[in-house]
């Protein structure tokens, strides 16, 4: 196998390093020369991985403009090759690299657009759970409510955002008559996608659920939601932590209640 | 050059004609049951954990014959054969139990870096070797023969001591696997290497061959880009009539990869391919 191994490695070289000691080892004849038929490769080895970046990433394709997207394409394929078979996770690091990487690193809008735009790839085809319903909650026995836990659904993602990202999005993706401009947020703010029925959906929360909610995905028991919620609510933080419960129930993020078994 | 064919093994049951399953028709082909025998699905874009993608060829699997058809076996690198990847090509095949499982005669990546492009290999001994001993591994693991498909390419290599039909014949012949004959690929193939198109098709042992795929690409005036993005062109289609005199009938499927159009374009060209067959092969003959 050694000399196909040989071939392979330089051929590999041609393709993505643009480096030409494989020219020798084609064919010539015909109409086109051999740096012409190795270079039909080397330009469908870019083109084909950008177009999968265009389509895992528009929002940030259009923030950047062609050219520089292209350009950033070309970098990030240089950093972080791809070592799947598919490529549906070729684009799974390009958070990390926008983050790591100037230019970009110091417009902190872009990594956190990839995030999530990513959050969406990751949401679309996350593991199948049946979800709970809202008759299993109303099953709980009441002393049971003090070591309840509960699990979501592995298509349940948070983010904490810095920058407008979700309305930047939404103004790309409703094409906006008045376009939303990238703005630094006041403070941060956690953004949540989530499927129910196969649809993905985002929101932003307000800052009582903002804070329980990274909480009850950590596995904190309802009363620790509760204590948590007590900053907010006072003695209505109860209440408030029934009333998330059941909004993220309805949504269908939740697929386990555990509690132990008192009867 | 003599290859003893292998008489002992015979063709799977034939489909008909069909069609790469592809994310825009899901909808359409679960409301409108179109007229389609088959389907052939990207293997890679269902080896995911959920949602929509499962969803959806769960039904359509209930519905329609599926075959699967790989980007990423990559049976000709000089890696290791990726035992991951095969352990979910099995679990796909598990879940959906397709006609058959095809993928490319090709290296797709080296040192684990996959370049997702179907790279040539060169047609020499060694080569043949290396491959023959991975198909029979491969299909060793999956309890079944598989399909391998010719490529279009754009370089042909010093080291190549037989042509590409002499090289598909002895891999499939001594590793008994069969043969998905691409015949846009031959076209490209033959137009960018200056071969005879019909040398390729007269070399290929009939009883392997198991599949066609028809599909466009981009005539550049000195060379041809395999884009299966364009409908089917008109020497194409008499290429497919010639492979019908040669073959018999043999499943067929239009395979489009780019520029999806709407399932009734796709349909009028499978239309198309269905006359054919009739013309040459009789009424009841076509792609079966």
């Amino acid at each position: 196998m050694g000399d196909l191994k040989k071939l392979q490695k330089m051929f590999h070289g041609a393709v993505v390093r643009d480096d030409q000691t494989f020219v020798a080892e084609i064919r010539t004849g015909g109409k086109i020369t051999p740096n012409k038929r190795l270079s039909i490769y080397a330009y469908a080895y870019k083109a084909r991985l950008r177009g999968v970046l265009r389509e895992d990433f528009p929002t940030l394709h259009i923030m950047l403009g062609d050219g520089d997207f292209d350009q950033m394409c070309d970098l990030y394929t240089d950093n972080y090759p791809s070592h799947n078979a598919s490529l549906r996770f070729f684009g799974q690091h390009m958070a990390d690299f926008l983050s790591e990487t100037d230019p970009y690193a110091q417009h902190v809008v872009l990594a956190e657009m990839a995030r999530f735009e990513w959050g969406f790839r990751d949401v679309f085809d996350a593991t199948d759970r049946l979800p709970v319903t809202i008759e299993d909650v109303a099953t709980i026995p009441p002393a049971a409510w003090t070591m309840l836990r509960i699990y979501f659904h592995p298509a349940t993602v948070l983010h904490s955002f810095s920058w407008n990202v979700a309305a930047l999005w939404s103004s790309v993706k409703e094409d906006a008559d008045n376009p939303v401009f990238p703005e630094k947020l006041p403070q941060k703010t956690m953004v949540l996608q989530w499927r129910q029925d196969l649809l993905s959906y985002f929101r932003s929360l307000e800052s009582d659920e903002a804070q329980v909610l990274p909480m009850a995905m950590a596995e904190n028991s309802f009363p620790e939601l509760c204590e948590a919620l007590s900053r907010f609510h006072g003695d209505k933080a109860a209440v408030r932590a029934a009333e998330l419960l059941k909004t993220w129930v309805l949504a269908g993020m939740i697929t386990k209640l555990e509690y132990a078994d008192i009867t | 050059m003599v290859i003893e064919e292998n008489k002992k093994s015979e063709k799977l049951p034939g489909l008909g004609f069909g069609l790469g399953l592809r994310t825009d028709h899901f909808e359409t082909i679960l409301r409108d049951k179109p007229p389609v025998d088959w389907f052939e699905i990207i293997s890679e874009n269902f080896m995911v954990s959920g949602g929509k993608p499962l969803y959806y060829l769960d039904q359509i699997a209930e519905q329609y014959p599926l075959v699967m058809h790989g980007v990423s076996l990559s049976i000709g690198s000089s890696d290791a054969l990726d035992m991951d990847y095969l352990r979910e090509l099995k679990k796909l095949s598990d879940r959906i139990n397709p006609a058959w499982i095809s993928d490319h005669l090709c290296w797709t990546g080296l040192g684990s870096h996959n370049l997702h492009d179907l790279m040539p290999l060169p047609y020499n001994r060694e080569t043949a070797r290396h491959v023959i001993e991975r198909v029979k591994r491969v299909q060793d693991y999956l309890g079944r023969q598989i399909l391998l498909e010719n490529v279009s390419s754009y370089v042909e290599y010093k080291k190549s001591e037989m042509s590409e039909w002499e090289f598909i014949t002895e891999v499939a012949e001594v590793a008994d696997c069969l043969v998905l004959l691409d015949i846009n690929n031959i076209y490209v193939s033959a137009f960018n290497h200056e071969f005879e198109a019909m040398d390729f098709i007269n070399g290929v042992p009939a009883h392997r061959v198991q599949q066609f795929h028809l599909a466009g690409h981009e005539n550049n005036g000195d060379y041809i880009i395999d884009t299966h993005d364009h409908p089917v062109v008109e020497d194409v289609w008499a290429l497919y009539a010639k492979a019908l005199e040669r073959f018999g009938a043999v499943s067929t499927m239009i395979e489009r990869d780019d520029h999806i159009p709407p399932l009734e374009d796709l349909l009028a060209e499978l239309d198309m391919a269905r006359r054919i067959g009739a013309k040459i092969l009789g009424a009841d003959h076509g792609g079966s």
